[in-house]
């Protein structure tokens, strides 16, 4: 930018303050603006910030998504002043999903996704190889919760802050085949050799972390 | 007199005095701790000058009456402090927008900053593009050509 456009007259807000303004703007604006400076960027992709905005938006009106064919919605149920909708036009999520803060990951033959309906982000990431076949356990299919009978869970890492999924393969006996994590900053799965924590096996699949 | 309602004298930065009553001071979570600290009948805020100190009053004084007169809270003064609110603020500059914001933050009135930063919130939202905000808010980009152009294809799809 030229020498010549830096306005005679700048007015200046402490970043404390402008955070005050910063999460009183709708989602879109947060998303676009965050090309105005440095400055703004730096708050608007700060945890704290983000942090705040999601105490705030947690106290909003609940969100309910629901996914499908797109043909079905057009004479369904648009909200209301209690509920907003938001429609996810795909068949995915009839399958089993995880979710965490308003995150939805639907891990699908292939692929794990991980959708934001707030935004419309989407990530895919891919499934990468299943376990060796003859070490599960086929005496029930309907034991298939997730592709390629792994456990998974999906939740945020209290300390890097990031969302991250994990999931697990179990042998026969219930001993632990495989462990592995996938942080959705990174999008590349990690073995984890052992486990480093004692599980007890309740369910079908591993919780939130 | 028992019933006179008791004054409190605010000085600004630059020594303009305001006299005004203790409930109108209370309005402040900052103010009214002074206040009850330090009994003194005047107390120096040398962080806010006279000029927005005389909004800060202003404002606090409406919204004192406003509760006080409407006691049952009806529809209809709830109302009228909202149209209050937006004509209050309409034709206020932005400089001394921040000001209020500043000295809301300070003051400690919670529905002083909430109105102020809504209303720059407000402003933001109906700017088109970044250009626009940055005109609008007399800030001056600190990106390179290259990475704005970076930032902009990253976000990108929020731009549709």
């Amino acid at each position: 930018m030229a020498e010549e456009d830096i306005n005679p007259n700048p007015v200046y807000l402490v970043p404390e303050l402008l955070e005050e303004i910063f999460l009183r703007l709708p989602l879109k604006s947060i998303l676009k603006f965050k090309t105005v400076s440095k400055q703004w960027r730096s708050i608007l992709e700060s945890r704290r910030f983000m942090e705040r905005r999601h105490m705030m938006t947690a106290q909003e009106k609940p969100k309910i998504m629901a996914a499908g064919d797109r043909k079905r919605f057009s004479w369904s149920f648009q909200g209301d002043q209690e509920v907003e909708m938001v429609y996810l036009h795909c068949d995915l999520a009839s399958r089993p999903s995880l979710s965490c803060d308003g995150l939805v990951c639907i891990p699908v033959p292939g692929w794990v996704n991980v959708f934001n309906p707030s935004t419309g982000e989407f990530i895919r990431f891919p499934s990468g190889p299943d376990p060796v076949k003859a070490d599960i356990d086929f005496l029930a299919p309907l034991f298939e919760v997730f592709p390629g009978f792994w456990r998974m869970g999906f939740g945020r890492d209290s300390v890097t802050w990031s969302y991250k999924i994990v999931r697990m393969c179990f042998t026969n006996g219930w001993n632990i085949l495989r462990c592995e994590i996938l942080d959705v900053n990174i999008g590349r799965w990690c073995i984890l050799s052992p486990p480093p924590y004692e599980f007890i096996l309740t369910s079908a699949w591993c919780g939130c972390f | 007199m028992e019933n006179e309602k008791k004054m409190i004298t605010l000085k600004s930065s630059d020594d303009v005095t305001f006299e005004v009553e203790e409930a109108v001071v209370l309005e402040s979570q900052f103010l009214s701790h002074l206040v009850q600290d330090c009994p003194a009948p005047e107390h120096k805020i040398k962080e806010v000058t006279g000029k927005i100190l005389s909004k800060v009053v202003e404002y606090c004084e409406k919204h004192v009456v406003v509760v006080v007169d409407g006691g049952d809270s009806s529809s209809s003064s709830g109302d009228d402090l909202k149209k209050w609110d937006d004509k209050f603020i309409k034709e206020m500059d932005l400089s001394t927008v921040y000001d209020l914001i500043a000295a809301a933050n300070y003051l400690n009135i919670q529905a002083l900053l909430d109105l102020m930063c809504q209303r720059v919130a407000d402003v933001i939202t109906a700017c088109k593009d970044h250009k626009e905000i940055r005109e609008t808010l007399g800030i001056v980009s600190d990106y390179t050509a290259e990475e704005e152009a970076e930032v902009l294809k990253e976000n990108e799809w929020a731009f549709d």
